[in-house]
Parts: C-alpha cells; structure tokens; sequence
C-alpha cells in the first residue's frame, strides 16, 4: 500500500445517492475522497421505487440528467383507489413536453443507475471500493479520525456517512439513537420483466415515456400505499407500510404485494411479466421530525437517509432527490471548511431541503389517519359506483348517496370534518 | 470416413467408448497402452486394437504428441477420450495439436448426413444444455456410464503395435492412493447426502442412522470431502463428483447448487432438508422440509424404523 | 494466471415454457475457482519473487473482473478484449492466450482453473500448454517452485499424484488449492493504482484459423426441473416427518 490512501481528506461510507453525489463534489473540487460500499457494486443493495426528481440531479452538476441511463420520462400520474375487487383510476397526462425540455422526474433502476454514477465519480478522481463493509469509526480525542473495515483502519479528515436508513455510524457518531418502530415502514418491491412495447400501449405512453401509479386502500388497512412505476423493459410494483400494525392486520407485506398483483386493476397491467427480482427495505417515515438535533461533529456528518432525509407521504415517497442534494450540501460543507455543523446547515438551507421538509411535515398528521387507508377508498367507491348505476329508479341525489355510503362504511359525518381539517392544515 | 478412435487409460472405459462409437460408425479403433490393456479390448469387436508402445512405463499423458500423431497419418474424423483427469488434459492437448474442436463431456453425440458432427453438453454446471456442431477432426470426451462396456462374444480384433516416442518431461515422484470406501454410489437404491449444514463431526453418526433406517448409502457435497475431509472423495455427488440416480435422495443441510444438483438429476424422488426456506434446493425437491436437521433427522429415521 | 468473467449461474433467468435462457441480467463475476487460482498464483509469485500478471479474455464488460482480480492479488492485468459478435471456444480462447503469454516477457509458469463455472471444459489449460510447447500438469491441489523445478500434487480419482517438471510449464489447480479470501479495504483501494493493459484481438496478429471458432453452438437451452416441491414448513417437526414419510411410502421409495 502506497503512503498517499494512507490517510485521505474523505471518507465516504455508503455508496447510495448521498454518498455518491458527495464524493464526486468533493472529488472535482480536488478533495482525495475514499467511497465505501459493502455492496459488490454501487447500486446492488439498493431498494428505490424508483421514481426520481431531475431538479437534484442538476443540482449535482447541470447537464447529468441528459447523461443518466435513466428508464422513462414520467408523462403520466395515476392515482388508484381500490377495495378488495374493485377501484377507480385517476388519470392524468400533461401537455407534451417541449422538445429539449427536461422531464420533472424519470424512473430509475438503482442496479444500473448507481453503477453508472459511481463510474462517473471514479472517472472524477473517486477512489471506490466496493465489496467492503465499514465496521466502526475511528475515534480520538472525541474526534472522529477514520473508519474500521476487516480488521483495517484508514484515516481521514473528515468521514461521511451516507450509510442509509438506521445508519449504525450516525448511532455510533452519538448523533442519533435507536430508530423506533414507529420511525420507520417497510417497503417491498417486485421488478417485473414487461417489453418495452407492451408497456407503452398498456400504460398509454410513447416510447422512452412512462407513466407513474400510486395507488390506496390495497393495504389491507395499514397505513401506506403502493406504487407502480415503468421502466424500460420492467416495471416496479412496490408496497411502503408501516409494520407496527402489520401484526393486527394478519397479513404480511409479501402478502399483501401478492395479494395486489392479483387485483383486477393491477393483473391486466402486469400479465404474462415474469419476476425479475424481489428485495424488502425500511424507509423512515417522520419526515423532519426524525432529522437529528445535531447533523455533525468534528470530522464526521451524516447526510441522506442516514440524516432521516427521507419524505414517506405515504402514496409517494421521496429518497432520493433528497439524497442527492444532501450528498452535494455536504460535499460543500467540508469544502467551505470551518465549523462542520454550521456549514453544513447553511449549505442545507441553499438547497432548499429544510423548507422542502418542513412543509410536508403535516403529512404525517395526514397519513395518521386511520381511514384513509381503507374506508375512504371505500367510502369513494361506493359513491362513484352508485353514479354509475344505472336502472329502472329514479336517480337519488348525490348527497344522499354520499350519506349512505358514509353509514355504509361506518363513518360519522363528524369523522370526515376533523380528518379534512387535518387535511386542509397538513397542505 | 476412415473411423473413430477411442482412447483411455482405463480399459473399462475404453471398451464403453467403444460401444458408443460402434452406434457412430462401421470402423472404430481402440488406442490402448501397453499390451495387458489389449487383450481385454481385442474382445469388445473393434475394427482393430492399436497398441502404443514405448520403453519404460511412462504416465499416459506421456503419449499425446504420439495420440495426435496417429489421429493425423490416420486421417481419423473423431476421438473419444474417457472423461477422467487423465482423458479431460489427453483429449484437450490433442485437440490442441490438431487445432480441432473439442466437446467436454458429450452426452449425445450425432453423426449428421453430411459428415458433419454433433453433441450435447452441459454448460453453467447444469444449468443449460448446448449443442454444438462441427466438421473436420473432433475430440469429445464421454464420461464413465454413457454406455456399457463392449464385449462381443468369440471376437478378436486384429492388434496393430506401434512403437512411439513419449514425452517425459513431467516426471512421476510417487502416487498414493486417498482413504477409499469402495463404495459405489451409481448403484444405490437410496442416497443420504450431507451438507454443510450438517457437517460437524458429531453430526455424520446422525446421517448414518439416517442412512441405516433407509437402507442408503451415505454422500455428501464437495465441500463436505474436499474442504471438510470428513468422507472419501468418491463419496461427493456433483459435477465434479459422482452422478446417481437413485430412487430416493434425501439432502441434509445442502443448499442445492446448481454444480450439486446436477449429480442427482435423475433420482425418481427428492427430499431436501434445510433451515432455510430460500435454499436453492427446495427449487429442485418433491419434499421440501423447512426446519433443523439436527431436530428432523433423527424423527425421521424413527419413523422410518416404525414401518418394519 | 488466467481468469474467466462469467455470468453467475445461480441468476440465468429459463423461460419455462421455450427454456430460453436470458442471462442479460444475471450479474456477472471472476469464475468461481479462477478465485483460488489467484491466491495460489500469488503465493507461488510470491515465493520466487516473480511478478504476477492476471490475464482474461472477454468482452469489454470484463473491466470490472480486472478490478477485482487486481484487489485479489495480481499485480498488473492484461485483458484481451474479444471482438463483438465473434464466438470464442476452446480453440480461439487457447490460442489467443497463448498468443498474449508469448507477448509478454519471460514467463516462467502459467496456472488456469481445472475448469471454469460456465463450461467446465477442462480444456483451456491443457490446450494452452500444448500451444505453448511447455509441459503440462493438470488438477493440482499442491503447488511448490524451487529454482527452475515445479513440484506439484495433482489429484487423480482417489489417487494423489507427485510430480516434477521443469520451468516454464502449464498448471491447471483445482480450488483446494488454496482458499479464496475476500479482499480488503486497502487491497480494493490498491488495485486502482497497479497497472493494467486492454489489447484489442486484432493486436495479437493471429491468422484468421487461430480466432475462427472451431464449434458452431446450434442450441442453448436452460434446464427447467420438473419437481413436486411439496413444502412442509408449518408445524411441529413430527407432523412434518409424518407428511413427508407418508408421501414417501405412497411414492414407494421405502424400502
Ligand atoms: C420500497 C421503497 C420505495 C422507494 N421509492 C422511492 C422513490 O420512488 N423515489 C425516491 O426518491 N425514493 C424512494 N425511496 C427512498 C429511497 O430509496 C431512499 O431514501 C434513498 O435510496 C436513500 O439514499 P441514500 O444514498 O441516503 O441511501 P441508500 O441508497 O440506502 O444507500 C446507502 C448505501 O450505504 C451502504 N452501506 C450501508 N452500511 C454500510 C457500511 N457499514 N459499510 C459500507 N457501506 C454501507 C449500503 O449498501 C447502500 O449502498 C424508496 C424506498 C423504498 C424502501
Ligand atoms: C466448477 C464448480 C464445480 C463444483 N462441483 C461440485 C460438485 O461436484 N459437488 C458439489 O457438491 N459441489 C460442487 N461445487 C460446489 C458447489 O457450488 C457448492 O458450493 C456446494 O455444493 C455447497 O455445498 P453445501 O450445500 O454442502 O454447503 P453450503 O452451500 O454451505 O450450504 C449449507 C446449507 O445448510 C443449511 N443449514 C445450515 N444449518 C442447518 C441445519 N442445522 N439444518 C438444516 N440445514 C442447515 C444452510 O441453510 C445451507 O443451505 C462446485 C463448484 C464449482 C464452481
Ligand atoms: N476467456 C478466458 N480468459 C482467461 N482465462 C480463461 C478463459 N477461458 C478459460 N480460461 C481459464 O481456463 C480455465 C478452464 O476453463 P475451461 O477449460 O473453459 O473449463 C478457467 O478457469 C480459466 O483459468
């Protein structure tokens, strides 16, 4: 081993959104920085809906959105409402994008796509290893100075973790504690191998453009939502709950997926696809409540979902465009130099993260709402199905039939004022 | 067409790779070494016997320069090598001296109408068949037990001698021969194989039992022998091991790797016990049994035992 | 020391119905064995002071192969970079690491697996030797170098073998050989910085026999098994015995 890996100014550990895109920003600053993956490449431990925002892609470096092995554009935004057997589907596709315009947000397959930005980063001067895992960090005199991986230490002036959700580092760091149940959901994702064609005339979509699908009340009840998105040759069907009431529900998230598949308003969408790979992941889900008091200390920071950088709005969720712009805001911190912390923050606040965050908090409160999940998918249903029918009577009002449908599903008119004022104050 | 040759140090083999050249073409020769090995293969109704002689009693891979040699003056269109670790470096070399194709353990092979030849091999260690095509001399290894030995009652094949020069660079220091059981696993009725997953020295009294209410042999995965040294090598099933085909196998602790599984292909039932649901080889069981071997084997044998 | 960049056998996708095999997202990987070979060739570099080259064949997604091959222990890589479309078998893959070995400078010994993970051929080792014009020592557990003599102990059935040649000569190993360690975090840092070379084909000036795959693959068909998969994971242990031995005497498989 040559002096100059002996010691670094970087560490970087995880090589996710955040720890990539910090590593490259450091890395063309001239910064020798180290990425660490436990991983046998970037990419391969990773669980994304993924469904990413381009905006955090430009904010890495402008022009890598148009560089990206992205899937597809998203054209097309459904929501689906579903109950046991039955659902309603919201639609919406935008005007046609202009010619050289970037598209809002694209799909993502994380095996292919983080490989691809980590060669990048390498290709700036990163020095990637992957097939590691980080045990410890490397503590003196209250500062931490390097990692431990294998039995070997390495130095370094400052180290990143970008170790993801429950990042035992940031735990180790002191910074935060044990995550609770509560803190977290649990999401499971299928890819499923579709041709290209087949998806465009399944999902009404030109080629190279996709559609996104979220869709309630297939959780049996649990707080969460699913999701559906294309990509080139596949499409990922995923399932985010929480799983402190998975238990009550006596069903489990693998079951609650298979039990989804099998929904009319999903089989047709995905018949004759084969499975393609199936993986289980937990993503935080108190928003800005869960992101630690402190976010560095001398010679380590946290960014990324490991910094609870992660919006769960229950039929979305948002990782990785946060990532991304955290990784950058803390590649910028350790650049700027002087307190950590206070860098770090004011890079942050640059970036808009924090606001982005706070706004969304009420949706918490929103997604707290126990009905949500299967009355009012229900409660919905019932009503746009009796507009539907058609016989022999006199139509009733809407008003009428919405009453029914309430006491049919059990709901106090009382019920669905306070949730829509919640509603009305989380927005 | 001037006929198939077949090559093995092994003359049981050899007169197998005789019986499946006779179903390839009218003329088959057999190349053996030393007379001893002749007097068997004059009796398997070869076209004729050459015998390859040289001063000494060189290894067999001694003689390839003098295989390739005569596969050449002879014009032959095909050679076929027993699969051993002798015949895999004899066939690949004279493949090599003759800048011809090779297929490694061929399991059908073809002659086609237009001269041309055909076979079948394993790739991914079983995880997909290829067939390849090629004209012009080959070399394909065949594995022991594609064919039954040739024996053709009251025949003598003609036996040709022909001196040749061997190369003796590789020099023999001494050969010893590993703990063997005599065991053969290609006959057995029932096979109890172990796995690392129960693979402690106190767990092969538990595989024995098992095996002894059966009535089956013992075997075990590769690792089990080469890594472990806890049964014989020839005990490993696998595709650098042996292939069974019993009527029932019951894998202990055994993931079920594509490299094992293959050994056992053709076994008519399949039992697989394994803590781990995912194991690769509940994919490839009739019975699939979740739970400790530790636990479930010996309330097998027990219930095995109450059926007499 | 020669290694093989394969695709993982264990994710080929087999279409049940066709048994066409897709192994387009089957992650790819240094043959299993050509692992151990690495550590075996390192010691042995080692231990005549000699530099260790790691030498591949493959298309161009191979590069990742190298990076892992330099973590393992080779010293400086050289990938030969096979042309797009052509089909490589025993014969072309022989003769174009023959080629590349007589590029490089003195070497004194050249270790291939017995067998690679996808073909299994045990071909290349011996074919190369023969090419080579060295003497050959194939399915060697034991490997030993004293000044210009290679001691080895091969594996034959369930004979052990000692033999001696003299240097340069072809080895083939097989795993036991030594073990295969996971590299570290410096060793993967490290690889990196060692040199490696990419040599198109077409540079090795091969007549057109020497690439021109002897064999014409007709065929390729995964294997699909064709089991019961009756699961018994619920339950107590005895109920689980008491399934599987009632399907068993109906199978009539019990003595
Ligand atoms: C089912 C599901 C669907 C989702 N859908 C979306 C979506 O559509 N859009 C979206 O934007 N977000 C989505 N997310 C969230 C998003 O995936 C994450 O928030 C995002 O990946 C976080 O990025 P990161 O870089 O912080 O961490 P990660 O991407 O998790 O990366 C962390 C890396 O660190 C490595 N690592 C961990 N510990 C160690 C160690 N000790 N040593 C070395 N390496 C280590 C890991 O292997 C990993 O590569 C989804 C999440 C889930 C679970
Ligand atoms: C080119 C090549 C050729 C090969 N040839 C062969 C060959 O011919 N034969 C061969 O066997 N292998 C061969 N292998 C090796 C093969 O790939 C596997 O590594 C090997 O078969 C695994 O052996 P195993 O199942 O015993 O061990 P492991 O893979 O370690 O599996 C142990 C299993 O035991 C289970 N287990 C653990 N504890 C318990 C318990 N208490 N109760 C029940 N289950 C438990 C585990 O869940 C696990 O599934 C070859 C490999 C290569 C690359
Ligand atoms: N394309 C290749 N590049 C480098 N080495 C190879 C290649 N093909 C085979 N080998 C070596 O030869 C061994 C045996 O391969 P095979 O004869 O195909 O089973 C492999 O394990 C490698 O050591």
């Amino acid at each position: 081993m040559s002096e100059d890996t002996e010691a670094v100014d970087v560490i970087v550990v995880g090589a996710g959104l955040a720890g990539i895109a910090c590593a490259y920003r450091l890395a063309l600053a001239g910064r020798s920085v180290v990425l660490v993956e436990r991983g046998t490449t970037a990419g391969s431990k990773n669980v994304s809906g993924g469904r990413l925002y381009t905006y955090a892609l430009e904010a890495v470096e402008p022009g890598l959105t148009r560089a990206a092995p992205f899937e597809r554009a998203v054209v097309r935004e459904q929501i689906v409402m579903m109950d046991d057997d039955r659902s309603m589907t919201v639609s919406l596709a935008g005007p046609p994008a202009a010619a050289g315009d970037l598209p809002a947000s694209v799909t993502v397959l994380r095996s292919r796509f983080d490989a691809w930005f980590a060669d990048r980063a390498e290709a700036a001067g990163v020095m990637l290893a992957t097939g590691i895992r980080v045990d410890s960090l490397l503590i003196e005199d209250g500062r931490v100075v390097g990692i431990m991986a294998g039995g070997e230490e390495m130095r370094a002036g400052v180290v990143v973790a970008a170790d993801g959700v429950n990042s035992f580092l940031a735990r180790e760091a002191g910074l935060v504690g044990e995550l609770s149940a509560h803190a977290v959901g649990i999401g499971v994702k299928e890819v499923i191998a579709l041709d290209a064609a087949t998806i465009e005339d399944r999902f009404g979509v030109g080629p190279g453009e996709g559609a996104a699908t979220l869709m309630l009340g297939c959780t049996a009840g649990v707080h969460g939502g699913a999701f559906l998105y294309t990509n080139s040759g596949s499409v990922s069907l995923g399932i985010v709950v929480s799983p402190d009431q998975m238990t009550a529900s006596g069903t489990t998230t693998h079951g609650m997926l298979q039990a989804l598949k099998a929904h009319p308003a999903l089989r047709p969408l995905i018949a004759g696809g084969t499975t393609l790979e199936y993986a289980a992941h937990l993503v935080r889900e108190d928003g800005w409540r869960g992101v630690p008091k402190r976010l560095a200390r001398g010679g380590f920071l946290v960014t990324g979902e490991a910094a609870g950088f992660v919006l769960n709005l229950g039929y979305t969720v948002r990782g990785m465009d946060l990532a991304l712009v955290s990784g950058v805001a803390a590649a910028e911190a350790i650049v700027a130099g002087g307190d950590l912390e206070t860098a770090y923050r004011a890079a942050l606040d640059r970036s808009g993260l924090p606001a982005t965050m706070r706004a969304a908090d009420g949706y918490a409160d929103l997604m707290g709402i126990e009905r949500l999940y299967r009355t009012y998918p229900g409660l919905v249903l019932d009503v746009v199905q009796s507009m539907f029918t058609v016989d022999a009577r006199a139509p009733r009002p809407l008003r009428t039939q919405v009453r029914a449908a309430m006491r049919a599903n059990h709901v106090p008119l009382r019920a669905v004022l306070r949730d829509g004022l919640v509603g009305v104050r989380s927005i | 067409m001037t006929g198939i040759y077949v090559f093995s140090e092994d003359p049981r083999l050899a007169a197998e790779l005789a019986t499946t050249a006779a179903a390839l073409a009218d003329e088959v020769h057999v190349v053996c070494l030393g007379a001893d090995a002749s007097r068997t293969l004059t009796a398997t109704g070869a076209t004729s016997v050459v015998v390859l002689e040289a001063a000494g009693a060189p290894r067999p891979e001694a003689y390839v320069a003098a295989l390739a040699g005569l596969m050449r003056d002879r014009g032959a269109d095909l050679l076929l090598v027993g699969a051993t670790v002798t015949g895999w470096e004899v066939g690949a070399r004279v493949a090599a001296l003759l800048d011809s194709a090779l297929v490694s353990e061929a399991s059908v092979i073809t002659a086609l109408p237009d001269g041309a030849w055909q076979a079948e091999r394993v790739m991914y260690a079983g995880g997909a068949v290829q067939t390849e095509t090629w004209s012009g001399p080959g070399v394909v290894t065949v594995a022991p037990g594609r064919a039954v030995a040739a024996a053709v009652p009251g025949s003598a094949s003609p036996v040709e001698v022909v001196a040749v020069d061997v190369d003796t660079r590789v020099r023999v220091v001494s050969r010893t021969a590993r703990v063997r059981s005599g065991v053969d696993l290609a006959s057995a009725a029932r096979v109890v194989c172990v796995g690392m997953g129960l693979a402690e020295p106190g767990d092969l009294a538990l595989a024995g039992d098992l095996a002894d209410a059966l009535d089956a042999e013992v075997a075990c995965t590769r690792p089990v022998a080469e890594d472990r040294g806890l049964l014989p090598t020839e005990r490993y099933i696998g595709i650098s091991g042996a292939h069974v085909h019993p009527d029932l196998y019951v894998g202990l602790g055994v993931s079920g790797q594509v490299q094992h599984t293959v050994g056992f292909r053709d076994a008519k039932v399949v039992v697989g016990i394994n803590t781990n649901p995912a194991a690769p080889l509940f994919a490839v069981c009739d019975y699939a049994v979740v739970g400790d071997a530790h636990e479930i084997v010996p309330l097998l044998a027990a219930a095995v035992r109450a059926r007499h | 020391m020669c290694f093989k960049w394969v695709a993982a056998e264990g994710e080929l996708r087999v279409d049940p119905a066709t048994r066409a095999v897709d192994a387009s997202s089957a992650r790819r990987k240094i043959s299993d064995y050509d692992r151990n070979t690495i550590e075996a060739a390192r010691v042995a570099a080692g231990s005549i002071g000699s530099e260790l080259v790691g030498l591949t064949f493959g298309g161009p997604d191979a590069r990742t192969g190298i990076k892992d091959a330099l973590a393992r222990g080779v010293d400086r890589a050289v990938h030969v970079v096979a042309d797009e479309g052509a089909r490589a078998d025993g014969h072309v893959t022989a003769h174009v690491l023959a080629a590349q070995v007589r590029r490089l400078e003195d070497v004194d010994l050249v270790l291939c697996t017995e067998g690679a993970s996808d073909t299994y051929a045990h071909e290349t080792g011996p074919r190369l030797g023969e090419l080579l014009g060295w003497p050959v020592v194939t399915n060697v557990r034991e490997l030993t170098v004293e000044g210009r003599t290679l001691r080895a102990v091969r594996v034959l059935g369930a004979d052990l073998e000692t033999v001696e040649c003299d240097l340069p000569a072809l080895v083939t190993v097989v795993p036991e050989v030594a073990p295969a360690p996971i590299p570290g975090l410096r060793s993967v840092l490290g690889a990196a910085k060692k040199p490696s070379e990419q040599v198109p084909v077409a540079d090795l000036g091969l007549p057109a026999g020497a690439v021109t795959a002897r064999t014409t693959v007709t065929s390729f068909l995964g294997y699909v098994a064709a089991r019961r998969r009756v699961v018994l994971a619920d339950g107590a242990a005895q109920d689980k015995v008491d399934a599987l031995v009632a399907g068993l005497a109906q199978d009539g498989v019990l003595r």
